[in-house]
């Protein structure tokens, strides 16, 4: 057995990889499943993939290609938030709904726009930590006083 | 005034069409765009080439700085559409929310590279990521780990996926 294993191996180690993070997978889904009662229930996964799943999968999905183009994205969060508060901030403004939405996309477009000025035109290190940090919390620092005043609740 | 804003959130994040919420419908248009701007078009492999090799992309002609703008400005309008839908959900601006989806979002593309055989960032690979990683917060949390935990759980798992990869491709 160990030694089919070791034989089969070396010739695939990617394949072998994609085995490891899907047997992970397949044990915590069933380590959950009996040590949660809840975890099982139809209620629970749909919560889970309407509240948890659909938010991080879109973000995840921009941040491939960034991955892919090589780079790191350490802005998306602010672009979440800019969106966020501009479509709320429009809706309390009374903007009807679909301008809002625009706004609000609108809002993340800019923020890519100033981080693609940065990282492609001006050259900065996308990975830079010690920029990127400064520049997120620089910039989410400025919105949200202005924003909690805004905030609906 | 109040319930005018609570109907339009309640048209984005309560609402369903043929039985499947709007929020998942969002998710499967912007999956389809991605896959194919990624995976089935010459965007996507001119991205690639940038990321695999900067200068042999710039040689054959690629306009590498203009790929790249596109790159970042669509990584942020997918992050907009998340936060469009993360305050319809919640039904207001939380400040600072968004940093939460950063950490996650690049362990879920790392995830998501490990398990494609070219080692790639991928958009199915991604998908799975997210799942992997939703899947742990949410078992954590009716588990009983607090959310200080759950991070703690999240990080040695991201971890254990990329050390297992790494340390298996390094014996290539």
């Amino acid at each position: 057995m160990s030694l089919s294993l070791s034989r089969h191996l070396p010739k695939d180690r990617e394949s072998f990889s994609t085995l490891a993070v899907l047997v992970a997978f397949v044990g915590l889904f069933l380590v959950f499943a009996t040590q949660a009662d809840a975890f099982l229930t139809l209620g629970n996964l749909r919560n889970v993939l309407v509240n948890n799943v659909v938010l991080l999968a879109i973000v995840a999905l921009g941040v491939t290609f960034v991955v892919s183009s090589g780079g790191i994205d350490l802005s998306v969060g602010v672009s979440v938030d800019m969106a966020s508060l501009v479509f709320v901030s429009a809706l309390a403004a009374g903007v009807a709904a679909p301008l809002g939405l625009a706004a609000g996309l609108g809002a993340a477009l800019l923020v890519g726009l100033l981080n693609a000025i940065l990282i492609a035109r001006l050259k900065i290190s996308p990975s830079s930590p010690r920029w990127a940090c400064s520049s997120s919390a620089s910039r989410s620092s400025v919105w949200p006083p202005a924003a909690a005043s805004r905030s609906i609740s | 005034m109040t319930k005018e804003y609570a109907a339009i959130f309640n048209a984005i994040s309560r609402s369903s069409l043929l039985g499947v919420p709007t929020p998942v419908w969002v998710l499967i248009l912007c999956v389809l765009a991605t896959w194919l701007a990624l995976h089935r078009m010459g965007f996507g492999r001119q991205v690639q080439a940038i990321g695999a090799r900067p200068g042999v992309a710039w040689y054959s002609g690629i306009r590498v700085p203009s790929r790249l703008t596109q790159v970042y400005i669509l990584a942020a309008v997918l992050a907009g559409i998340t936060g469009i839908l993360l305050s319809a959900t919640v039904r207001s601006y939380v400040p600072m929310s968004g940093n939460a989806f950063l950490l996650d979002a690049i362990g879920a593309t790392f995830i998501g590279t490990t398990i494609s055989r070219e080692r790639r960032p991928s958009i199915l690979g991604t998908l799975l990521g997210v799942a992997l990683l939703a899947m742990v917060k949410n078992g954590l949390l009716l588990i009983g780990w607090n959310f200080y935990w759950q991070q703690v759980g999240i990080g040695v798992l991201v971890f254990a996926v990329l050390a297992l990869s790494f340390g298996l491709q390094r014996r290539h």
